[in-house]
Formats: structure tokens, sequence, C-alpha cells
């Protein structure tokens, strides 16, 4: 999935404006190959305007980012063949069947027909969306929209995954086979940033956990790293005292 | 409830769409068509009342032109007002917020309609006034506040009965059903309006017997609002002042009913208990064999299951093509010039109704052509190849049946589609780099994928290209084209529409997606 030694994701110096107001100032962090790295922060921090930035859909005002070793700005048709974004809001054509979608999906990437129909099968029968894969999206549930999304990301198996709140409207189930998913990735090689207002998951799902504050990153490493020594202290105490609030 | 607070929310929120952080929004599109279309109903009403001076017509005749007008913007605002409420009753976010909040349902329908008045005053400003005004500067008579009664009438009328109607309708059909088809009915009434403004508009002018003409004018429907308030301006006496009674019943009548309907049913519906269910479909997961395979098959898909978009583009391109004929008593053409005139035309609806859509059409989705390796470029390249195809195969039958029903030969049909290509190729160069630079990708109406200003450049575009390539065809004579010119033209076409086709890839790839 990643080659030895690459990192699925390396930020650097990241700065993101909109007029007047700097989403993102000077951030920095890298995903490594096997990871999956929680992304936490209040409402406002930053966290989608990151994942935007390292996905192609916003052009960073300053920094670098590479993706499984190349460089979004000098090579974006290779980077961007790397990566899966789940956002926020699904981008998905409503008149389309999720079938339909992922076949679309799959001709975007360039991905071998048949092996990209055995994925579609796969990916729809793992996400429990087959037997709704002939109907179209309009009438789908926010959860199977998310599961859509989620497939589509997937679908070329990419070395890094970006997830923004991809628990939003998933059931239980769902929520599990998601990390499931997640952790499977990783053990493949691939590497996960994912952002989650969900610090309980967080705290079980991530091998690290970046918390960011105004847009700038303000603590990062293990759960273990964060406690700083103390064990009686959760994931929610840390972000409290260091993410809770935007000044 | 707290009146007074709700009206400044409302006042606030409302003065925010077309004026904000001391620069004006998208909103001040919709003020400055408004005012424009009023500027150019009043013109044509000014000539129209002369003309009808000139001919010597009778009182009747004023009266029926007014009353005319009058339901044009009816029967607009009636359908519009549905359309609006289906829209601001249940699709708004704050529905269920209001529904839950301690208010009687009369007062939640009070803040709908303030919430839908910036919506719905349009044809009573563009059409309603101006006619009111013009027919009063020249006949005189009629005191204000039966101007503002008879436009009050016009306006509340059809809002409240589009709200006592839409209200039960929401509870049966899902909001997103009822809206597509409330919309075509929209787009028929407009085009209807058209093209009897166009086949009636020019004959009048042109004929000697302007008197006879306009006693061809069909009499009004007698229990409309439009007609009693035409006739509450128009009629001197006892029946202008039965017809301002009517007017002002009708008024109270409809407020009445709405008022009504929401007590008994608003509170019981419930948003989302009508959701679409999804059309299943032949699918399949594997891909095309190529990109542009890919991207036919999945326009196709788009374009054939979204029904309300695809009568509404048969409807405009039906219309346009046989604009040509509506000018023909005046301009007589010959057969040859006629049909590439009709083929011009036709392509200005590629452009308008193809073209101007492409982009939009994809709403939010478009995103994937920053976010996948294909790049923007590549993207509109697709979509350029998409409706090109679409658009050759419209043009080429157009050419064949215009040929047909004139008796000519497939030599001049072919002529005339060589000429219509370069046209077509222009018209939809501009037609996508203003759907890239003014679509809006929450669009719920499909003849709306373009904002009012958006909808406004491209008509003029559209028309004056259309000009320019009807002066070519009239400059080359009556006779079919030569080779030498036809090459020309099309190198010339091909050429603006790559120089556009560039410009709207490049807004394509700039454009960025911040979320929410």
């Amino acid at each position: 999935m990643t080659a030895p030694g690459e990192r699925p994701l390396v930020i650097d110096a990241l700065t993101r404006r909109f007029g007047a107001v700097t989403a993102v100032s000077a951030l920095s962090l890298e995903v490594r190959a096997g990871e999956i790295v929680g992304f936490l922060g209040a409402n406002g921090a930053g966290k989608t305007t990151t994942l935007r930035c390292a996905s192609g859909l916003l052009a960073p005002d300053d920094g670098s980012i590479q993706v499984a070793g190349a460089d979004l700005e000098r090579e974006p048709r290779v980077a961007k063949a790397r990566l899966g974004l789940v956002p926020d809001r699904p981008f998905l054509y409503d008149r389309l069947s999720a079938r339909e979608f992922l076949a679309f999906i799959a001709a975007l990437y360039d991905l071998p027909a048949d092996a990209a129909a055995r994925r579609a099968e796969e990916l729809l029968a793992r996400l429990g969306l087959k037997e709704h894969a002939d109907r179209t999206i309009e009438g789908y549930s926010l959860g199977m929209r998310q599961k859509t999304a989620i497939a589509a990301a997937l679908l070329h198996s990419p070395p890094l995954l970006l997830l923004d709140e991809p628990l939003n409207g998933l059931d239980p189930p769902a929520a599990r086979l998601l990390k499931d998913l997640l952790r499977e990735h990783a053990r493949a090689g691939g590497g996960v940033l994912v952002s989650t207002h969900l610090l309980d998951v967080a705290e079980r799902l991530c091998d690290r956990v970046v918390i960011l504050r105004a847009g700038r990153v303000v603590a990062g490493g293990t759960l273990e790293d964060l406690r700083g020594g103390h064990q009686e202290r959760s994931l929610e105490d840390v972000f409290m005292e260091l993410g809770g609030a935007e000044p | 409830m707290n009146l007074a607070g709700v009206s400044r929310a409302r006042w606030i929120d409302a003065r925010r769409a077309f004026w904000r952080a001391g620069r004006p929004r998208r909103g001040i599109a919709g003020i400055v068509l408004a005012v424009m279309t009023a500027a150019a109903a009043s013109l044509t009403l000014i000539a129209l009342f002369d003309g009808l001076e000139r001919a010597g017509a009778p009182a009747e005749s004023y009266a029926r032109v007014l009353g005319w007008a009058f339901t044009f913007a009816f029967v607009l605002l009636a359908l519009g007002d549905l359309l609006t409420v289906v829209s601001a009753a249940a699709a708004a976010p704050d529905l269920e917020r209001l529904l839950a909040a301690p208010i009687r349902p009369r007062e939640l329908l009070l803040i709908k309609f303030m919430e839908t008045l910036p919506r719905t005053i349009g044809p009573v400003v563009a059409i309603a006034l101006p006619a009111a005004l013009c027919f009063v500067a020249e006949n005189g008579g009629a005191h204000a506040s039966v101007i503002v009664v008879a436009l009050v009438t016009l306006w509340t009328a059809p809002l409240a009965l589009g709200t006592a109607l839409a209200i039960p309708l929401l509870r049966m059909a899902p909001v997103a059903r009822l809206r597509e088809s409330i919309a075509l009915l929209a787009t028929l009434a407009f085009l209807g309006g058209w093209l009897a403004n166009t086949f009636w508009m020019p004959r009048l002018f042109a004929s000697t017997d302007v008197a006879a003409r306009l006693r061809a004018i069909p009499p009004l429907p007698p229990w409309s609002p439009a007609t009693w308030a035409a006739d509450a301006l128009a009629r001197p006496g006892e029946r202008g002042l039965e017809a301002l009674a009517a007017c002002i019943a009708a008024s109270v009548g409809a407020l009445v009913l709405a008022s009504g309907v929401a007590e008994r049913m608003l509170a019981r519906l419930q948003p989302g208990t009508t959701a679409v269910i999804g059309t299943t479909v032949r699918g399949t997961a594997r891909r095309a064999a190529t990109l542009t395979g890919a991207f036919l098959r999945r326009d196709m898909a788009l374009f054939s299951r979204d029904w309300t978009v695809l009568l509404d583009l048969v409807a405009r391109l039906l219309l346009w093509t046989l604009l040509p004929l509506a000018v023909l008593p005046l301009t007589p053409l010959p057969p040859a010039e006629l049909v590439r005139s009709m083929l011009v035309t036709l392509t200005l609806s590629l452009g308008n109704d193809i073209g101007t859509r492409a982009l939009p059409l994809e709403r939010r989705s478009l995103a994937w052509a920053r976010l996948s390796p294909i790049g923007g470029a590549r993207w509109v390249l697709e979509r350029a190849l998409g409706v090109a195809g679409l658009s050759v195969v419209i043009l080429l039958a157009g050419a064949l049946i215009a040929s047909a029903a004139l008796g000519l030969p497939l030599s001049v049909a072919m002529n005339a589609f060589a000429f219509g290509l370069p046209a077509a190729a222009t018209a939809l160069g501009f037609g996508l780099l203003i759907g890239a630079l003014l679509g809006d990708p929450d669009w719920r109406d499909p003849r709306a994928m373009l904002g009012p200003g958006g909808r406004a450049l491209s008509a003029f575009v559209m028309l004056s290209q259309g000009a320019a390539w009807v002066g070519v065809s009239h400059a080359l004579g009556p006779r079919p084209i030569g080779p030498g010119w036809l090459v020309t033209l099309s190198l010339g076409g091909v050429f603006v529409a790559w120089v556009l086709l560039v410009i709207t890839a490049r807004t394509v790839e700039r454009r960025e997606y911040a979320g929410r």
C-alpha cells in the first residue's frame, strides 16, 4: 500500500486564511504507515480546513503537503490518486444508484474494470449496502449516504485515508464496522487521519492523537504521552485542558 | 408570540440576503432583474397602449390588455407561490423547530408569509405594477388606493390559495417530487405566456387592421381575481366598485381559507414523513471502458432520471426552434435562410438550457473534479464532450425535421446543419462558462440552476451571439453557404469555443470547497 519508509501524509507548516481569518496557522503533522491518527479540536479549530487542504479541495496559502511521497502542489494527480476522503457532507449523485456511483468513481481513479467491480461488490456487502445498491441515492438515509461515501473513499485502496467526522449518522453496528475497516486499512500499511468529536472513539481507535486549537497544533502524541504519566487522566481531561474552548 | 421580535429577526435575515458587511449580496441580482423586467414591461405596455390609441380602439380593449397582463402575473404568482410555499413550508430547516415552538398554526403561517414575501413579490413588481401604472397614465381615473388594493389582491390571493393547497399536498407527496412537478407547471405557464406574446405582439404591430386584431383578444375569465383587479382599475362607476369589493373579498377569503387549513392541518404536517424512497435502477458495478464512456453513462442517467429537467429542456428546445416562424409574416425569409435561422435559435437553447446547466446539474459533487486525480480541465472537457454530443444529435434532428417540413432537399439540410455547428459550439462554450461562474449548486428549481443574475447574463449573451449568427446568415444570402465560408465559420466557432472552455476549466480548477 505504502512504499517502505514512505509516510502516507506529511504536512509541513500549512497555513490557510479566509479573508482576515487565519483558519490554520503553520500546522505540521504526519501520519505514518499503519497508523490511525485522531484529529481533535473544538468547533472552528481548523480540522475540516486541514483535511480539505490535505485532500486538495482547498489550496494552502503557505506550507507543503506530501501524500505517500507525492507533493500535492507539484504532482497533484499522483497525490490525489493516493488518498481517499470521506467529507463531512458526502459528494454523491442523488440520481445514481450506489453501484453506478462506485463504477463512476472507479473510472475517475482509472481502476481496472474487473478488479474495481469486485472491490465495489465487496465493499457494498461489508457495509450492508448490497440490497440497496440498485436504488437511487436520493432515497438513502444519512447513514447509508455516509456508507456510500466510505465505500467510494476505500474503493481504490489508497495509502492515505482522510475522514471528517465519519461516524455522523452511523448506527452502532455501522460505527463498529467502520472502526474495523479503519484498523484493517492501517494493518495493511495504510495511514488514517480521522477528525472526530467523540473522544472515547479517539481514545479506543487511534494510535496517536493531535489536538488543534485556533488553527495550531497544541498537543500530539500517544495517549500515554498526553497523559504525562498521570494514568487517571482521560483524553477528555487532556482535551479540556489543551483544546477545549476556542479563545 | 412576540411578533415584533420575530419580524425583526426575519427583517435582518432578509436584509442580509441583499446587503451585508458593506457589500451587495446575491439577492441584489433579483432586485436588479425585477427592475429591468419592470422597465421592459413598461416600454412594451406604453407602446401597446399607444398603438391602441392610434387605432382608435374602444376602452374595452385597454381593459382587456390590462386584464391579460394581470392574469399573466397572477398565473406566475399562483404557480410560483405554490412552489415557494412548498419550499418554505416543508423544505426549510426551521420548520421542525417552528412546529415544536409554542405558537399557533396561524402564527406559524404568518411567519412563513413574511419569509416568502421577497420571493413572491417579483411578478407584482415586474409585471402587474408597470401594467397598472401604464394603464392609469394612458387612461387616468383610478385612485391610488384602488391600485394598491388591486396589487395586494394579486399578491395575497395566489399566495394564500397556494398555501391552502400546498399544506394538504405536502401530506400526500414527497416534498422533492411536489416541488419538481410545480416547477414544471411554472415553466409551462411561463412558456405559454412567452409563446402567446411572441406570436401575437409582432402581428399586432405589423397589421394594418389593428382593431380587427384587438377584437380577437379573448375575453378575460370572469371568476378570476386578476379580472376583478383589472376591472377595479378600468371600469367606471358601480361596476368598478363591485370589482373592488370582489378583490377585497377574494383576498380576505383566501387568507381565511389558508388560515383555516393551517389551523387544522399544519400541526400534523411532519417533515420527512413523505420522503423520497428512491427508484430501483438496473445498475452495474462494472466501470465503463473509457473515462468518456463513464461520463456519458453517468450524464445519461442524471438527465434521464431528472424528468423535470428533461421536460423543461424539451419544451424550451422546441419553442426556441420555432421562434423564427413567429417573425415570418413580418420578415419573409427564403427557405434555406429560414432553416439556418431556426437552427441558430435552437443553438441559443442548447447554450442557455444545456450548456449552462451541465456543471450546476452536478451540485456539490462537482468537488470530485478537484478531489479525483483527473483534474478540473479533463472534467470540463468530458462535460463538454457530453453536451456537444447531445447537441449535435439535436441539431441534426432539427435540421432534418425543419428541412423536411419546408420541403427542402437533404443537401440544404446538411448545409444548414454545418452552419449551425459553429453557432452551437460558441453557445455551448458560453453556456458552460456561465454555468461554472454563476451556477447555484443548491438549486431546487430546475429552471433556476443559475441565480437571477446568471439567468439574465445568460439570456443577454445567448441573444447577442444568436443575433450575430443570424446576421452572418443573412449577410451570406438566401442560398446554401459555400464550403469556404463554412470552413472559415467552423474554425472561428471552434476557436472561440476552445478559448471559452479553457477559461471554464480554470474556473473549475480554482474553485475551492471549504465545507458546510
